[in-house]
């Protein structure tokens, strides 16, 4: 049996999105930062990427919102070592804006803005299109 | 493919009676203008603005620029898909307001867009401040979902753009180039002895406000394609981005692609200009695998020497670049990138948030990171609200007495990342 896709986030729009085939599991109240080591964490235990941890043009010190795809079969080899590296440089570039100046304390209608563009971005996955490849 | 370009030169933008272009004096009838804008019911309010070189005049946020252009002959009519039923474009004559340009400005979400001044230290940095703009600033309806909006505010953009283009129909103009790609086989053998270029023009289709479209196709849902390189000068491709304002391709900047324009100018000449490779830029990996193997098959296929590839947008977007770069140069085809850079402040992080070995040869437009400052200016066209909530603000961007400092990502188009702004680095 398939395992379910696994999204990690801290976009409550994601997490009210997300069909039974996928599984959530949802920082309330995590940072950006946050999500992505939560995402690591998971890819150090066998899961593999399936969405670009930096996708959006918004920057890490911009958005406060993030989320990641992953595909929880465990996995091993060479697309796996692809997974661990693009995270782990993920997290590094994140670290590097959030060092050079950090999250706005963003007003209400603005937060609830960059949800619908984190949403936005996975969208496609949550309507159930295959991912996988 | 053959495509009459008119350039009708523009040196002066006034409101009159009727929409009309005389003496390179591009009259503008606000109120159709208006009329045209409110009949989608999303919009609540527009205004007309007009803008021009040297003036002390700040245009926030905005939204697109376009350049007004009407197809006089040939099939298909200008931004097939949207104003225009879907029918193939780029041959034929069409006419351009060179000199003019359609900007929509207002709202969309609270963190977007960029900013124009039309004169002082910081109008450098934009082509459009040297350009006559039409200034449409547009208001939402209150509680309009934000997907909506922002296809209400481009296809405002794109309504008003063909309108006033439609001014230049019956004008004789200035100049007239002749740009033609043939069948890539034919196309081949007219300079059997030049090397054969193409260019590979990454379409940004993320999601929301990371959007492209291509004969009105959203870019995410297409593979890779082949175009002729004219098809984009009417309008074919059309911007729904909204991001970086820096970097962002602006549909102006569709119309007037400089690499494929400079391509032409060398065509013939010390290069086979054989045609342009649409991709996209996506954000879940299986895409990016495949689209990438399908640029470089289609690179392949047309028996490519060499390619030019341009992205748009910073981090996600620069995987896409190396995966092509990549997988086109293990084709046996040589490839320039070229790209703006993100490295900090203090231009020491890296400038990409990716690289392959592979990418050896880039050529820069700039890095968005170096902090400006402006001036007040005596007129805002829009709002100072959301400075510095936009890319390159921050809190304590704008002053009282209306001055700003930010970085230069906050200019539209100050890094555009194809080559259309005058910044770059040189190795010495």
């Amino acid at each position: 049996m398939k395992t379910k896709p696994l999204i990690v986030t801290n976009n409550d729009k994601v997490r009210n999105r997300c069909p039974d085939q996928v599984e959530c599991r949802f920082l309330d109240g995590g940072t950006y930062l946050e999500v992505l080591k939560a995402a690591r964490d998971c890819i150090h235990q066998g899961c593999r990427l399936l969405n670009h941890p930096m996708a959006g043009s918004l920057k890490p010190n911009q958005t406060p919102f993030k989320t990641i795809v992953l595909d929880a079969q465990r996995s091993e080899g060479q697309d796996w070592l692809e997974s661990v590296h693009l995270i782990e440089n993920s997290i590094e570039g994140a670290e590097k804006f959030l060092s050079q100046k950090g999250l706005p304390p963003w007003p209400e209608h603005i937060r609830e803005d960059f949800k619908t563009v984190d949403l936005s971005l996975v969208k496609r996955m949550l309507e159930g299109e295959p991912l996988r490849g | 493919m053959k495509l009459e370009l008119g350039k009708i030169k523009i040196r002066d933008v006034q409101f009159g009676s009727e929409t009309r272009v005389e003496d390179h004096v591009l009259y503008i009838n606000s109120e159709e203008i208006v009329k045209k804008v409110l009949g989608d019911e999303r919009i609540i309010s527009a205004k007309v603005e007009l803008a021009r070189p040297g003036e002390s005049v700040r245009i926030a946020p905005v939204k697109d620029v376009l350049e007004p252009r009407v197809k006089v002959s040939g099939s298909g009519g200008m931004f097939p898909g949207f104003v225009n039923k879907v029918q193939e474009v780029g041959s034929g004559r069409t006419h351009a307001l060179v000199g003019a340009t359609v900007i929509t400005c207002g709202r969309i979400v609270g963190f977007q867009e960029g900013v124009i001044d039309m004169s002082g230290p910081a109008a450098k940095y934009t082509p459009f401040s040297e350009t006559y703009n039409v200034c449409v600033v547009i208001e939402p309806k209150e509680g309009l979902e934000t997907h909506d909006y922002e296809a209400a505010g481009r296809e405002a953009g794109l309504k008003i753009a063909a309108y006033v283009g439609e001014a230049g129909r019956n004008v004789e103009p200035d100049e007239v180039v002749v740009y033609e790609t043939k069948p890539l086989l034919e196309q081949i053998k007219e300079y059997p002895d030049l090397p054969k270029v193409g260019y590979i023009h990454m379409l940004q289709s993320q999601g929301l406000l990371h959007d492209t479209y291509y004969y009105g196709v959203d870019a995410k849902q297409f593979i890779p394609t082949i175009m002729y390189p004219t098809e984009i000068m009417d309008g074919a491709i059309i911007s729904g981005n909204c991001v970086a304002p820096c970097d962002k391709v602006t549909t102006y900047h569709h119309q007037n692609n400089p690499v494929i324009v400079d391509l032409y100018k060398r065509h013939g000449k010390d290069l086979n200009f054989v045609g342009v490779i649409l991709t996209n830029e996506n954000v879940f990996l299986a895409d990016k695998e495949r689209s990438s193997d399908m640029v470089a098959k289609l690179a392949e296929y047309m028996g490519l020497d060499g390619v030019l590839i341009t992205e748009e947008g910073y981090g996600n977007p620069d995987t896409d670049l190396m995966m092509n770069c990549k997988k086109v140069s293990q084709k046996g085809v040589k490839v320039v990138l070229i790209t703006d850079e993100f490295p900090g402040r203090d231009g020491k992080s890296q400038s990409l948030a990716d690289a392959v070995e592979e990418a050896d040869a880039l050529v820069s437009c700039g890095q968005g990171n170096l902090i400006i400052e402006f001036p007040p200016m005596e007129k805002i066209i829009g709002t100072l609200d959301f400075i510095e909530t936009m890319i390159g603000g921050y809190e304590g961007s704008l002053r009282p007495d209306g001055s700003i400092e930010a970085e230069l990502q906050i200019i539209i188009a100050s890094t555009i990342a194809n080559g259309f702004n005058r910044l770059a680095a040189r190795g010495y």
